[in-house]
């Protein structure tokens, strides 16, 4: 019996206390460059740098700093030093975007778009986009970066229309603005529609 | 040095007691109670006592510090050194002693100028002096005074520069290993790893000054395009700006946590000193790192 228990007390307490000093890594405290893996906003293909780094004449230490350093505490420094390892949007952004030295679309690093957006992209905003354009364009053009996200379909000759309406829409519009004049009113003003039926009234 | 005594004084000191109840200083604490010479001159901000001796206030602007126990003492206080913070506590030291006489030399200048090894800087970190510069040493024959992962720190912080604490806390993986075998034969050179194969100080640094070991030995570093007295040199880049953009946010909110100010920017490295390969474009660093993408 008393053997029993001393089994048993070696496999519930004192077993786990031996091995807790070997963890294996995965249960370690992940270091931040292992934690990066996980974050989605960060991606820096670093082979893909390297010859344009080559040619300006940059290092691995534009971004990841190793500056003189006369701070020895080490709970303050290590906090530092992962803020100075992690180029974030700004340093990003100057190359690929302010400057657009380097390629700059954005699904190049942002794999996905919805974590990107603005808020009022969520639902249904292609609808409605036009008022948000017409009021600050330039805001737009902070992502959009490319005139091309317009033209493709606003400038679009394959179908009828700016490439929203399917083919033959023209003729069967006007059920559709009696069915759901507001939808109509979602891209287009009342001008739009008078451009046509004034010129035809007064014909 | 004295700095050094200054910061360890304290932390050493007997956990209730304090000056005046056990006429004890913290050891390695700077003596108290002495005069000093009238060709010593002290700043204003340092006050002796009238005889010239020193005194606890004369360093310490904490009222009373002779009587708060060692345990109590905030040194994170400004004026627990008179006129401090001080980043560079040599700075607190060399208001009165000439800097020009107390500061260590850099042995790191191991050869006079008439290319003559001066010996006495030699045996700050080998037990012997080797003077058959023709045959190589083996690391068995170094004769260091410390094992290797611990003997800059003699003289050097432990953190000097950014990401040094985290190279010294990180063991190579057997790819990384593999990869830094291809870089030592491709550049014929040595990235030696601590008894425990973690990354140390010469992992990456060259402690010789080019010329004392031969340049065809791997011992040797291959970067020679600096003074060694003036050390690693730098120029403004305008990456500056960016870099201070990128990290003012996350700098803001670690200032409110801790309550020190902190600042990142970037200077690009024009000159590098003492290094097993050239830092500032990246080979040093890609001959233990390689990337998948």
């Amino acid at each position: 019996m008393a053997r029993l228990i001393l089994v048993l007390l070696w496999a519930v307490v004192l077993a786990p206390m031996v091995g807790a000093g070997d963890l294996p890594d995965a249960v370690k405290d992940p270091k931040w460059w292992e934690k990066r893996e996980q974050r989605t906003d960060i991606r820096y293909p670093h082979n893909a740098h390297m010859e344009v780094m080559d040619e300006e004449g940059d290092s691995c230490m534009l971004c990841h700093s190793f500056a003189p350093n006369a701070m020895t505490d080490e709970s303050k420094l290590k906090p530092l030093t992962t803020i100075a390892n992690e180029p974030l949007k700004a340093v990003c952004h100057d190359c690929h975007v302010t400057e657009q030295r380097g390629p700059w679309r954005c699904n190049l690093c942002h794999d996905d778009k919805t974590k990107i957006w603005p808020e009022d992209h969520r639902f249904g905003y292609v609808d409605h986009h036009g008022e948000a354009a017409r009021r600050d364009e330039a805001a737009c053009k902070e992502c959009h970066l490319d005139l091309a996200f317009c033209t493709n379909c606003h400038f679009r000759r394959d179908t009828m229309g700016t490439g929203y309406h399917p083919l033959g829409y023209r003729t069967l519009h006007g059920l559709g603005v009696r069915v759901d004049t507001l939808d109509c009113g979602r891209c287009h003003n009342q001008i739009y529609c008078e451009t046509c039926h004034a010129r035809t009234r007064f014909q | 040095m004295m700095a050094w005594l200054l910061g360890t004084g304290i932390a050493a000191a007997g956990a209730e007691d304090s000056y005046a109840t056990t006429k004890k200083l913290p050891p390695l604490h700077h003596v108290t109670g002495v005069v000093l010479p009238e060709e010593m001159k002290t700043p204003k901000r340092l006050p002796l006592r009238e005889d010239r001796e020193l005194r606890c206030p004369t360093c310490h602007g904490v009222e009373d510090i002779d009587r708060v126990p060692y345990r109590l003492i905030d040194r994170s206080l400004p004026d627990f050194l008179r006129g401090g913070p001080y980043d560079e506590l040599d700075a607190f030291c060399y208001q009165c002693h000439e800097e020009n006489r107390f500061k260590r030399p850099n042995v790191h200048i191991m050869l006079d100028k008439s290319g003559k090894l001066q010996e006495e800087h030699c045996t700050y970190c080998h037990e012997e002096v080797h003077r058959e510069r023709d045959r190589p040493l083996r690391a068995p024959d170094y004769k260091l005074r410390l094992p290797p992962e611990n003997l800059c720190y003699g003289c050097h912080l432990k953190t000097p520069h950014f990401n040094a604490l985290e190279h010294q806390e990180s063991k190579p993986d057997a790819r990384m290993k593999l990869h830094m075998k291809d870089s030592k034969e491709r550049y014929g050179i040595i990235l030696p790893l601590s008894r425990e194969g973690k990354v140390m100080c010469p992992t990456c640094h060259a402690p010789h000054q080019p010329g004392v070991i031969d340049a065809l030995n791997p011992a040797a570093g291959r970067v020679d395009d600096a003074d060694l007295e003036t050390g690693v040199s730098y120029r403004e880049h305008p990456w500056d700006a960016v870099v201070r953009e990128d990290k003012k946010a996350r700098l803001e909110t670690l200032s409110e946590q801790s309550g020190r100010r902190f600042e990142l920017g970037y200077r690009r490295i024009d000159k590098e000193v003492l290094l097993r390969l050239p830092a500032k474009n990246g080979e040093l660093c890609l001959a233990c790192h390689q990337f998948d993408e």
